[in-house]
């Protein structure tokens, strides 16, 4: 297989499982217990209503990415699929948190609610909105 | 000596060598530096030694444009001045503000920090600073409790206060004013009049008034203007009879280029983890640290100087702006409205009782605090002072003022917020919010809870080019030979930074120049 098709296939599998969790999720518990939707500073500042109301502005703001799977995507984008496809809740956690620090490093920020965030972070409470 | 004004003939003529007219923080300065001199020094105040209203009345104005406090009390007319009612904040201007920016109108003063630093250093005895180490290193090598956030130091830095006692002019100065020989301290002596020589070259006499009815001039061979940033202009303004636009006002610049500090409670700052942020607080020894942007960072984004400060979130919550608290025209109303607010703040006696119970370490800690800006405005000539319809009891027009902005003031309070945001994420420690007056990127008006420091600044600026300021490098009025102003009046631009540090460190330097033209003339 070559190395294209390969990233590629990964991604999207590890999308469709992300997608068939999001699903499923019905409770707080579970929702932090999710990576791809539980902004880790983010959480620890606000409460879930607050992180839907952001998340809810983001998918106004972006409404190109008004999806779970686009969303989904743009979370695990350029994180190694073995990573994203695994049951590994605090090795996705610290992938995402990686992401999130480059996001502010680079300047990849929105001003989203007032609240000074990461790409990242907007999209996992965006993806917690439509969850 | 003192002579209560009201007191003297009238039509009396008072001789000097030098004149200061008004006794607030910069002329008091001055009058200092010249005791014990062989200098006759005539000082003369409007008020007297205490508040008096009718006194007060006599800065009575309109306001328009931006809302600001009621003129009759935004500032004070007695002996020491505003320094009355100082917070006691001192802090060095930057070098950045002395320079010219591109990207700032009218920027750029014709000296630079280096030229005011000895004068700083002579400032700090006048305010009562011990020392004048604004160093932040210096600072976190005394308290290992004193720690920075942890943001990178080529964007955003730490930069230090010093507090005053707050030094009160008028209380701590009094004694040795009235007692030096060869300082002649006038009470109730309201300049209402300039009057120059023929060929508006050189001033000859000041003419006082008071309630009394008394009226008397003073001759003297240097006159320095030290009223403050709305009084300087008015007085200049209101000099028409022999100008019809004023003194020094060939250019129509008195009164322009008003300034102040726009202050106003804009975002917060959410910790990750509870923290004291020590170095922010107002601890002793009276020092505290606020977050500025670095000059290049500044210069990157081509924004204004400003200066974080913080207050935990559950406090400044309760706290109204002062704008909401400083509304009436009686300014010991106002001072009494902010006390109150600030123990209704502390919260209700069953809270206090609560709070005396907590650990120490816990009633220091907290996860928010408000985030309020102090921020440099840029200079715009539409921003000014000018003299209203109506007179005051003396029959000098009163002063108007219209606060106006640019839009840079606020793209600049935006941007950062968001590199203070930036860091604060990249940094791990937490995140930034805005206020809701600061979302919409293409809203340029600043919120009606934006507050003035009572810093009034750049009505007379300072520039080489008498087509762009009124004073000159030397604070003396381009065109002529012997009035000169002292005070905040004379800044190109106001820094992020309270003035009254550099207004006397400014007046020091000035009363150094006129000794210096004392001497030369002496000596011909």
């Amino acid at each position: 297989m070559k190395r294209r098709t390969f990233i590629i296939t990964g991604v999207v599998v590890a999308a469709g499982i992300g997608v068939c969790d999001l699903f499923l999720l019905d409770n707080e518990s579970k929702w932090k217990k999710h990576p791809f939707l539980y902004p880790f500073i983010l959480s620890n500042i606000l409460d879930e209503g607050s992180l839907r109301i952001i998340g809810n502005s983001y998918r106004i703001l972006r409404p190109d990415e008004n999806s779970k799977v686009k969303l989904l995507n743009a979370i695990t984008n350029g994180i190694p699929a073995i990573q994203t496809n695994t049951n590994d809740i605090a090795n996705q956690s610290m992938e995402i948190e990686k992401k999130v620090e480059m996001d502010f490093k680079s300047g990849r920020l929105l001003i989203v609610k007032g609240w000074v965030v990461s790409e990242t972070e907007a999209r996992q409470c965006a993806l917690l909105s439509l969850s | 000596m003192h002579t209560d004004a009201r007191n003297l003939d009238n039509g009396t003529v008072v001789t000097g060598d030098i004149c200061i007219i008004g006794a607030g923080a910069a002329g008091i300065s001055l009058a200092l530096e010249f005791m014990n001199s062989n200098y006759q020094v005539i000082l003369l105040e409007g008020g007297g030694f205490e508040y008096d209203d009718r006194i007060q009345e006599l800065y009575n104005g309109k306001t328009t444009g931006q809302p600001y406090y009621p003129m009759k009390s935004s500032e004070l007319h007695y002996f020491g001045g505003t320094t009355a009612h100082w917070g006691g904040m001192c802090a060095l201007f930057d070098p950045i503000a002395f320079q010219k920016r591109s990207w700032i109108n009218e920027s750029g003063w014709p000296i630079t920090q280096e030229t005011l630093l000895p004068y700083y250093k002579r400032a700090s005895v006048n305010v009562d600073i011990d020392n004048n180490d604004f160093d932040l290193k210096y600072w976190l090598k005394q308290d290992p409790g004193f720690v920075p956030l942890p943001f990178d130091e080529d964007v955003v830095w730490s930069k230090i206060w010093k507090f005053s006692k707050p030094t009160r002019f008028g209380t701590k100065y009094r004694d040795k004013i009235v007692n030096a020989k060869n300082v002649h301290l006038y009470t109730y002596a309201n300049v209402v009049d300039i009057t120059a020589n023929e060929s508006i070259q050189k001033i000859h006499t000041v003419t006082a008034k008071n309630y009394a009815g008394k009226t008397f001039t003073v001759t003297a061979s240097y006159f320095i203007l030290a009223c403050a940033g709305i009084q300087n202009p008015r007085i200049l303004l209101a000099a028409n009879k022999q100008v019809s636009k004023g003194l020094g006002n060939e250019n129509d610049l008195v009164g322009r280029f008003f300034m102040e500090h726009a202050e106003f409670k804009s975002a917060e700052l959410w910790l990750y983890q509870k923290s004291e942020l020590n170095l922010y607080m107002n601890v002793q020894p009276r020092v505290r640290a606020e977050l500025a942007i670095k000059p290049e960072k500044q210069a990157e984004f081509e924004i204004l100087n400003g200066m974080v400060s913080f207050t935990p979130l559950d406090y400044a919550k309760q706290m109204p702006s002062y704008i909401q608290l400083w509304n009436t025209p009686d300014p010991r109303v106002n001072e009494e409205q902010s006390r109150k607010a600030m123990y209704r703040t502390s919260g209700s006696l069953m809270h206090r009782l609560v709070e005396k119970f907590k650990s120490a370490e816990s009633k220091k800690k907290h996860q928010a605090f408000q985030m309020t800006l102090r921020l440099e405005q840029s200079p715009n000539p539409l921003s000014r002072v000018t003299l209203g319809d109506q007179k005051d009891e003396l029959g000098v027009p009163q002063a108007n003022l219209n606060w106006a902005f640019t839009p840079l003031e606020k793209k600049s309070i935006r941007k950062i917020y968001e590199i203070i945001g930036q860091q604060a994420g990249e940094a791990g420690i937490g995140r930034v919010r805005l206020m809701e007056e600061l979302w919409d990127p293409n809203d340029e008006t600043l919120p009606v809870t934006t507050s003035g420091g009572w810093h009034h600044m750049g009505t007379t600026r300072m520039s080489t080019d008498p087509k762009k300021g009124v004073v000159d490098a030397d604070c003396k009025i381009h065109g002529i030979q012997n009035l000169f102003i002292a005070g905040s009046s004379c800044f190109p631009t106001g820094s992020a930074v309270n003035p009254t540090y550099t207004i006397v460190s400014l007046s020091i330097r000035l009363a150094d120049h006129i000794k210096d033209l004392l001497g030369a003339s002496r000596n011909v």
